[in-house]
């Protein structure tokens, strides 16, 4: 009886069924749902991870019972090898130590206190609404939540010359912020961009070193906007925005981008647009730096009396 | 039937690729919805129950997508599942009604109800992002919700031909459930 009117009823008992579950996730914002999407993904990484340490096993116990003969090749070849690998390690050296020369002289100098690590963009904006990016490194690479992500990309100018008023184009390499990794998997990891309405970046102006709050606003707008600007610092359009360092999460000094026409002087703080360097529809390559962050409570008693102490 | 079950999924994992992945199809910052055509196609020839399925795990894919919530404690992203699975549920059921006395190979209606069946997407998902997400300008809905409803609409046009094409047993109906 009862599976009858379900039967003859599946399409209304499916949709009251889904958009029971969407309701019901978008309240409890989903934090089970979400944990348990998370764990699936886990799953299937284990999964894939067995599967290959099982492959390998099966691999190396026939290699094991193979002729001495073949151990024999085996171990000449190993030794080919070493000899190439080392050769290999000159020749990386040499192009490391040329790929920051050339970096030196196009002013794109990737912070050298910390390791980084190129990653490829697999996913992107997988609506028109929001703005999220995935890249192919995780946690195998060494990537970890909350280390910076920036990218260099290829900017076209067109200046047209004084003398016979002829274009001429030109191609310049930028390098800015892109966001910051929120979630790692295996193989995998999300970056969260600074347009995301969720993004709190620290950051000062280049040229006054006045610190501000940068807060992304997609998918309300796509500029980033920079708040609780001191009104003492003259701010111009084209003005450059660079990180302060001090969120701890960010190294000091990395470019990000240009305040925009939109300036704002209120009561207390000033605001502006900001127009980001890099533009996030043309990104293919990104770089993680491998910075962890600096959480270190600041533990400095209270003032008082007792505080400070005399010589 | 397994095969056909298998088509559907693996139609909607390709879509999903192409909506993720592919950048092809961009025009300006706008980029067509191809899982809500899918989910119009699937609606139209299969009726309200596939419909609403494949609009419902599609959209959860699109949800599962899209993390951004920074927690700081163990750096985890909060996923937004239903923001997307609503409406293309929604769409996908509401399609299986519509089609029932339409002519499947019009494209004038094809393109008339892709545009319409978009920009109910398009107002439902600045409802869910005005009520569950934070801000929103009515702004988005001219800037975003229109061009690509437009957009969707040109492209399902063709997009319908190739899934046709692609899936040529779409027109008989299968018994479900």
């Amino acid at each position: 009886m009862f599976l009858d009117i379900i039967r003859r009823y599946k399409s209304e008992f499916s949709l009251i069924l889904t958009v029971a579950f969407c309701l019901i996730s978008m309240f409890s914002q989903a934090k089970v749902l979400s944990d348990a999407a998370k764990s699936g993904t886990r799953v299937l990484d284990f999964f894939t991870g067995t599967l290959t340490a099982i492959g390998s096993d099966i691999t190396s116990l026939v290699d094991s019972y193979r002729s001495y003969d073949a151990l024999k090749l085996e171990r000449d070849a190993l030794r080919y090898e070493i000899k190439e690998m080392k050769n290999l390690r000159l020749k990386i050296a040499q192009l490391d130590a040329e790929n920051s020369e050339l970096r030196n002289q196009l002013g794109l100098t990737l912070p050298e206190d910390y390791p980084y690590l190129q990653a490829e963009i697999i996913s992107q904006d997988p609506d028109n609404w929001f703005r999220t990016i995935i890249i192919n490194k995780g946690s195998e690479d060494g990537v970890e939540p909350h280390m910076p992500v920036i990218a260099i990309q290829a900017e076209k100018s067109t200046e047209t010359e004084e003398k016979n008023g002829s274009q001429i184009s030109n191609v310049k390499l930028v390098q800015g912020v892109i966001g910051k990794i929120v979630q790692v998997n295996k193989k995998s990891a999300r970056i969260l961009p600074i347009v995301d309405q969720y993004s709190r970046l620290g950051v000062k102006v280049k040229k006054t070193a006045y610190w501000a709050l940068l807060i992304g606003r997609n998918p309300y707008k796509e500029k980033p906007l920079l708040e609780y600007l001191s009104l003492s610092c003259l701010l111009r359009p084209g003005d450059e925005i660079v990180t302060s360092g001090g969120d701890g999460i960010f190294p000091k000094g990395l470019p990000i981008g240009l305040v925009d026409n939109f300036i704002e002087r209120g009561a207390n703080y000033q605001k502006a647009e900001i127009r980001p360097l890099i533009d996030m529809q043309r990104l293919d390559y990104v770089f993680v730096i491998q910075k962890k962050p600096e959480t270190e409570k600041l533990e400095f008693e209270p003032l008082g009396a007792d505080t400070i102490k005399s010589p | 039937m397994i095969i056909d079950k298998i088509v559907i999924a693996a139609a909607v994992i390709i879509s999903y690729f192409i909506q993720a992945s592919v950048e092809f199809f961009k025009l300006g910052e706008i980029k067509p919805d191809f899982l809500l055509i899918l989910t119009v196609f699937f609606g139209i020839f299969r009726g309200d129950f596939t419909g609403l399925w494949i609009g419902f795990f599609g959209g959860l894919l699109q949800d599962m997508n899209i993390g951004g919530l920074d927690v700081y404690e163990g750096g985890k992203a909060q996923y937004f599942l239903g923001i997307h699975a609503l409406p293309k549920t929604i769409i996908g059921y509401i399609t299986g009604k519509l089609a029932k006395g339409i002519n499947k190979d019009s494209n004038f209606i094809i393109f008339i109800i892709i545009l319409s069946l978009s920009l109910l997407k398009g107002f439902l998902i600045f409802f869910l992002v005005a009520i569950f997400h934070g801000n929103i300008a009515a702004k988005a809905l001219f800037t975003i919700a229109l061009p690509e409803a437009i957009y969707n609409a040109v492209i399902g046009i063709f997009w319908f031909r190739m899934l046709k094409w692609a899936i040529p047993h779409i027109d008989i109906e299968v018994k479900q459930f």
